[in-house]
């Protein structure tokens, strides 16, 4: 047992390790949170094309030498908008603009990235690099992480109401449409923090799969928002131990290890997994039968 | 009233010659003209596709008019929607019943408006959300979660979170579809004490036999308006043709 324990504490005994970690706690605790919103708004596909749209913006970014968040805003916030513009003025349904937006700006990002000199820097970009966070690039996720939290608290009720039922929010005169752009922009900024960690393509899942797990768990809100980080914050000690002793990528473990928790809530989760509905179906009819059996005796 | 300025004499609700155009160039609303005193109850009635939930919707300042204008307390709905004067119950509610919210939070809800910019519920809020789950008889389903109602139980929440709202305008759209007729005296009772203590309703509806008996006015809208003023001179055989096609009235509940 103690063997057990010293195994599973040794790899945070390096420095290296325990500074991954605890950048990796804060990610993926951020990640989570906004994913909540992202699934209970039903914005899976706008969560991806914002995490894609972050790229051209990152990369021009690093070349004129402005902090990386402000040309990931801007440029995320380009793709989401301008999609949303071309949809309300053509025919071609919204997630088919939005793949085409998406996947536009990611072919972008690379091509900005194959035009500039060095590749090595990118490739943390895209794949992230959690044991290798620079501590400039630290400094930023822990600025941004404060900064969202902070964001995320000041504005959780007017947020909930926006996601649950946007018509009454706007009848209490709420500033429906700023706080539509406040979730779009809190989504960019928590996607550049969420690729130091998995890397821009895998970056979506942190946004979309801890809250959809913590879905099936819960039935509040901040329950919700609780079983979500859970989820998170276990899987990136998961994808940090995986990567130690079996020598794996890092950001994929994670994402693997948070759609494992997905897979067994969705099979074992109480009252809505498949399993718990299922049993309880089951007794019901068994119940009803045994009812109606006694009855004809009668 | 919360929330409420200084309002003697001013209208609650002044419409002046509304037309309302959808952006596929429907022309839903013309020249229409209605207004509501404090404390005053209207029946909105007219076939399907007559324009009442558009006026609704205008009426909150969820569609912009195309012509004429409405005031709202004698100042713009923008204002109004900013204090919390104006209550609304939709049609058809348009959420996500899988939401993790529970019916108490739903009512709280109805609070949002008048809670400072750290939205912390006081202690009033809370008294009133209970008030307003007692008064809509839901108060053991508080803990519910949103989805887990029937149609009619899930209609008396979003009518208790209205309630909860301590409107000055309560703008209710069809809320007697679906549900029985305990929940419909249930809700016209509400609709006359809501009345009585000078909020001014507006209340869409297709059930005609009852509506002396908890509405001061009625106005009959076809795209345009047809007649409005006091039920009992206003509800009249002509006046029901001319906004119904030419079908004969029946004073009877059935047509919901
Ligand atoms: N979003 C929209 N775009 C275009 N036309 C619309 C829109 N919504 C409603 N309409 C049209 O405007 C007219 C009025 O619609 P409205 O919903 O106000 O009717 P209503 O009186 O509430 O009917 P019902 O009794 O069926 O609820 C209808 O002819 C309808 O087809
Ligand atoms: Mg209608």
């Amino acid at each position: 047992m103690s063997l057990l324990l010293e195994g599973l504490l040794l790899p945070f005994t390096f420095d290296f390790m325990s500074e991954a970690l605890w950048v990796g706690v804060v990610i993926a605790a951020l990640c989570a949170w906004l994913s909540c919103f992202v699934v209970l708004k039903g914005w899976a596909l706008a969560g991806d094309a914002i995490s894609h749209g972050i790229l051209p913006g990152v990369v021009i970014g690093y070349w004129l030498g402005v902090p990386m968040v402000l040309g990931a805003v801007i440029s995320a916030l380009g793709c989401v908008l301008g999609a949303g513009a071309i949809t309300s003025r053509c025919r071609i349904k919204e997630d088919a603009v939005l793949g085409i937006a998406m996947t536009g700006f990611l072919a972008l990002g690379l091509v900005l990235i194959a035009a500039s000199q060095s590749t090595i820097h990118y490739m943390h970009i895209l794949l992230g690099n959690l044991l290798g966070v620079e501590a400039h690039v630290r400094q930023q996720v822990w600025l941004m992480s404060a900064m969202t939290a902070a964001l995320l608290v000041l504005k959780h009720r007017d947020l909930v109401l926006y996601c649950f039922d946007a018509s009454q929010a706007a009848v209490l005169g709420m500033p429906v449409a700023r706080l539509h752009l406040l979730l779009l922009t809190l989504l960019a900024m928590t996607s550049v923090v969420g690729l130091q960690a998995v890397g821009v393509v895998l970056v979506v899942a942190m946004l979309i799969t801890p809250g959809s797990t913590a879905f099936l768990w819960t039935r509040r809100f901040v329950p919700m928002v609780m079983v979500a980080m859970g989820t998170a914050v276990i899987s990136v000690m998961l994808g940090l131990w995986a990567s130690f002793y079996a020598n794996v990528e890092t950001g994929a473990a994670i994402v693997l290890a948070q759609s494992g928790f997905f897979l067994v809530s969705f099979l074992l989760a109480p009252r809505k997994g498949v399993l718990a509905r299922y049993l309880s179906f089951r007794r019901a009819v068994r119940t009803d039968r045994r009812r109606a059996a006694a009855s004809c005796t009668d | 009233m919360t929330g409420t300025p200084s309002t003697e004499g001013v209208a609650a609700i002044d419409i002046q010659h509304l037309g309302v155009r959808y952006a596929n160039g429907h022309l839903a609303l013309e020249d229409i003209t209605l207004t509501l005193a404090p404390g005053e109850v209207c029946a909105l009635i007219g076939t399907n596709g007559s324009g009442k939930s558009t006026l609704c919707k205008a009426l909150l300042g969820l569609i912009r008019p195309t012509t004429g204008s409405i005031s709202v307390q004698g100042g713009p709905i923008a204002q109004a929607r900013r204090r919390g004067s104006i209550a609304y119950v939709p049609q058809a509610e348009d959420v996500d019943w899988d939401f993790p919210v529970s019916v108490r939070d739903v009512v709280m809800m109805g609070r949002q408006g008048h809670m400072n910019w750290l939205r912390l519920a006081r202690r009033h809020d809370h008294a009133l959300v209970m008030a307003a789950l007692e008064r809509l008889d839901i108060t053991a389903l508080a803990d519910r979660q949103i989805g887990e109602l029937s149609g009619g139980q899930k209609k008396r929440v979003f009518l208790a979170r209205a309630l909860a709202q301590q409107a000055a305008i309560l703008v209710l759209d069809e809320p007697f579809t679906g549900v029985d007729v305990g929940t419909e005296q249930c809700i016209q009772s509400l609709v006359r004490d809501q009345g009585r203590e000078g909020m001014a309703v507006l209340v869409v509806t297709h059930g005609l036999a009852s509506l002396a008996q908890y509405c001061d006015s009625v106005a009959m809208i076809h795209q345009r308006m047809i007649a409005v003023g006091p039920v009992d001179t206003t509800l009249t055989q002509a006046n029901f043709q001319a906004a119904f096609g030419g079908h004969p009235m029946m004073m009877t509940d059935e047509a919901h």
